[in-house]
């Protein structure tokens, strides 16, 4: 039972530690090169930071898109001012900052983790982790719900119980009770005992 | 033909209400000859809206331009076969596939309903032709494509350029059929709960209904993927556009669906919970519909400007409470009669995996309604696009892939740690040596060495179980292991077939991984004769061929590729312009292998023959689209019915234990 429970632990761990620990990680970083703007020469500038500085804009006058895949004009010119500015020796955070004083926060395909902006992050972050958090409390509460000895009234599942923990593919049983559906893998049912 | 298809859109009209209100009524007034004229008015509809359908294509086929529609989305150069896709081109025909496609699901769910559901059919019917109606309603007096213009032009505006590619023939109609589908497995639940059967009556006609929803929906997701993949020539395949997450959203609703049935038709648990979980899905389709005509949120997928928007949000509304409003009235008749056993059971992994699922369709929601809110409440409006929801959901969908590795290997009830030590030995070990590997080779991308450890993971926990079980029925039937994997997964279909779409899924995965993380992009313009090196290809531009196509010139461009030196093969990128449409449209040249796609797209042609190229390289993509149809056999495998029994020697001394008594399917999963 102790095996048990520290393994039950170790699930409850891995899980909170991707859920918690990867948002708060750096952004996936993408491998990627160049879009030679024409007045910037290339080798001025990283190209693999400009095409990720390309994915955090919005082109502001086509609906839903990057200025990465739109195609128009206003997109290719962004991108190039982009390369300018890296070429000048502006930081990625300046670079933004430039577009949202032209364009206004909603250039940004994700808004900064500050200020008002911060609900963004925090209310959909937050209503998983409680989700997850009512789960475990209420699976908590129908087991302790359960009756002392809940498999009492199993004695018939008796062989198909210590097949399972024999072994998952029921090799044993197969032998011992020949006739005895092979097939069934791992997933011999729990008898339904009062079911409406 | 258009006024024999508007007086059947009017005759399904009369039909459908007659429907709902006629089976309610007899079923509350006990009236049997009622509840049968009622259902047979189902069979009707779908007769009816056949003559509309062939009515709106005849006249599409003889470009008959006085008809609204026909003149708004197809020209004299449109060739016939385009017919297929012209007809939902837009809001109105749209709405009549709509319509036509859950008349026709209504009137199989009504006829093959299940036995157990008998006695609260009726109910179910009457949701359905409620459903049917409303659409039905829409389409006659707010949108008939059956409208005429007060003159005949000479030639129609012809089919939208990007829909005419051979992705379009599935992606939209397969979402449409998808979520229009999720209305079937609600509606038996809300019959059984207005009939106050809360038992597990409705679930195995929920179950399969839902799982054509969710196959649908996954289809045409992927298909939706690869058309912008080869199409909208940005080298991407999915972006969280509003649209795409409309459709994403029930498609993770009924995911969670699928799954948690299972534990109620197994266990007799999360009664409540199943018909919570099936009227959010229900309401996350209609949401879905509801973003594609006049939401509010921009995207590339609206039907443009249209006043349908309020009629479907009404809809939305009354589709959401009134199921709850149900649902708390019946509230204290659905308690579960069992209890759970251990958090370390299937049941407790299931459920987590729920919680999961409807955290991204959370997410996904919030993102797509928080640019409005912030504009309501401070002013100014915030986008939250891509970067949001990788970093918010990517994580979850690795916790997700988790689950599915453990989750089914988990016994039902309890596990013991014997059972989870025997069942996860090998996976763990395969995942912790993807990691090694990984690690080994100087990759140092924590997302990207999770994802794939998780998918190896998931990968040798079926591959292990798919082994195990068919070297036991090998042993006791003395074949030889491929039989016995057949036989085996056709013993138990529900749960092969469930395996093989967490396959699929992994796939997908692959490939998610691979691109979002593995891939170079590179912009040139290129002279002819001119080349460029984009990690091992040596890319050179040969030239440009312009062709004039009717309604468009098309821009041929011929690149050669070459590795080490040596030439390989020719890719041919093309890109059309529409003057018409002022728009241009691109098909990339595509060199796929399951290692990884070039990918080279043009991007604007100038004037002195030099071509702007888009060229990628994106690692493992191969594997999602291959993914698809490995998806639909898997869906297949799960929903063929158990009619032909698994032969008798095998079941017999079993079914005291795994065949349930009231629902009379052979439970052999």
């Amino acid at each position: 039972m102790l095996a048990l429970h520290s393994l039950k632990n170790c699930a409850l761990v891995v899980l909170a530690l991707i859920v918690l620990v990867l948002p708060l990680s750096p952004a996936p970083t993408f491998a990627q090169s160049a879009d030679p703007p024409p007045s910037v020469p290339p080798g001025s500038y990283d190209e693999e930071e400009a095409q990720k500085i390309d994915r955090m804009l919005m082109c502001p006058v086509c609906p839903a898109e990057s200025i990465d895949q739109a195609q128009v004009e206003l997109a290719h010119q962004m991108r190039a001012k982009v390369r300018e500015l890296l070429s000048e020796g502006l930081r990625r955070r300046q670079v933004l900052e430039y577009f949202v004083n032209r364009y206004g926060i909603e250039v940004l395909a994700a808004p900064p983790k500050t200020g008002i902006s911060l609900l963004a992050w925090v209310v959909p972050i937050g209503s998983v982790l409680l989700g997850i958090a009512a789960g475990f409390v209420i699976l908590r509460s129908m087991t302790r719900k359960a009756p002392p000895s809940p498999l009492a009234d199993d004695q018939d599942l008796e062989p198909y119980l210590s097949a399972i923990d024999r072994g998952l593919s029921l090799e044993e049983s197969a032998r011992t009770r020949s006739e005895s559906q092979p097939m069934r893998g791992p997933d011999i049912p729990g008898k339904r005992d009062n079911n409406g | 033909m258009a006024d024999l298809g508007s007086m059947c859109i009017w005759i399904a009209l009369a039909l459908a209400s007659y429907g709902a209100v006629g089976s309610v009524v007899g079923k509350l007034r006990g009236s049997a000859d009622l509840v049968m004229s009622s259902r047979r008015a189902v069979p009707l509809t779908v007769l009816a809206l056949f003559v509309a359908t062939l009515s709106l294509v005849t006249s599409f086929i003889n470009r008959d331009f006085e008809v609204a529609y026909v003149a708004a989305h197809s020209d004299m150069a449109m060739e016939d076969h385009f017919t297929w896709v012209a007809f939902y081109a837009g809001n109105e025909g749209s709405l009549l596939y709509i319509a036509f496609v859950l008349s026709v699901m209504s009137a199989v769910a009504v006829w093959r309903a299940p036995a157990a559901v008998k006695e609260t059919l009726p109910y179910t019917t009457g949701i359905l032709m409620l459903v049917l109606t409303f659409f039905l309603a829409v389409i006659g007096f707010m949108a008939n494509p059956f409208d005429k213009l007060p003159f005949v032009p000479i030639d129609g505006e012809g089919i939208n350029p990007l829909l005419t590619h051979f992705g379009m023939f599935f992606h939209p109609p397969a979402l449409m059929a998808g979520l229009i589908a999720a209305s079937i497995p609600f509606s038996f639940a809300l019959g059984s709960l207005l009939g106050g059967k809360t038992a597990d009556e409705w679930i195995d006609a929920g179950r399969v209904w839902g799982l054509v929803s969710w196959a649908l929906l996954a289809g045409g997701l992927l298909l939706g993927s690869w058309w912008a993949y080869t199409i909208l020539g940005w080298g991407g395949y999915w972006f969280w556009d509003p649209v795409e997450n409309a459709a994403l959203m029930p498609w993770l609703g009924l995911t969670a669906f699928i799954h948690s049935v299972m534990v109620q038709k197994r266990r007799g648990m999360f009664r409540m919970w199943n018909i919570v979980l099936i009227n959010v899905a229900f309401g996350l389709a209609l949401y879905g519909m509801f973003m594609n005509r006049g939401g509010s949120v921009p995207s590339v997928h609206s039907f443009g400007e249209s006043t349908l928007g309020w009629v479907f949000l009404l809809f939305l509304a009354v589709g959401v409470i009134i199921p709850f409003a149900v649902f708390f009235w019946r509230y204290n008749l659905l308690k579960s009669t069992q209890n759970l056993d251990s958090m370390l059971s299937r049941e407790a992994a299931f459920l987590i995996n729920n919680l999961l699922l409807l955290g991204v369709a959370f997410v996904t929601l919030w993102g797509t309604v928080y640019p409005l809110l912030s504009q309501l409440f401070t002013g100014q409006e915030v986008t939250l696009a891509r970067p949001f929801y990788d970093q918010v959901n990517g994580p979850i969908f690795l916790a997700l892939i988790f689950l599915m590795g453990v989750g089914p290997l988990l016994p039902w009830r309890r596990a013991t740690w014997a059972t989870v030590r025997r069942a996860l030995l090998t996976p763990v070990v395969a995942g912790a040596s993807v990691v090694v590997v990984l690690l080994a080779l100087g990759i140092w991308k924590p997302y990207a060495i999770v994802g794939f450890a998780l998918g190896a993971m998931v990968a040798a926990g079926i591959f292990q179980e798919w082994a195990r079980g068919a070297h036991s029925v090998a042993r006791s039937r003395n074949e030889n292991h491929v039989l016995a994997l057949i036989h085996l997964i056709w013993a138990n279909r529900p749960r092969y077939g469930g395996y093989v779409v967490h396959l699929a899924v992994v796939m997908v995965a692959l490939g998610v991984v691979g691109t979002g993380f593995f891939n170079v992009q590179r912009d040139v313009v290129l002279s002819p004769g001119e080349s460029v090196a984009v990690r091992d290809y040596e890319v050179r531009y040969v030239g440009t061929s312009e062709q004039f196509k009717g309604n468009r010139t098309e821009y041929l461009s011929q690149v050669e590729v070459y590795q080490d030196g040596e030439f390989k093969y020719l890719l041919e990128p093309k890109r059309a312009f529409y003057p018409s449409f002022n728009m241009a449209s691109t098909q990339a040249a595509i060199r796929s292998t399951p290692v990884e796609d070039l990918y080279i797209v043009p991007s604007e042609n100038l004037e002195d023959g030099s071509v702007g190229l888009r060229i990628l390289v994106n690692p493992l993509i191969w594997w999602m689209w291959v993914a698809g149809p490995v998806m639909v056999l898997g869906t297949l495998i799960a929903l063929w019915p158990q009619t032909i029994r698994v032969p008798v020697r095998i079941a017999s001394t079993l079914p005291a234990v795994n065949v349930r008594p009231q629902t009379a399917g052979p439970g052999a999963d």
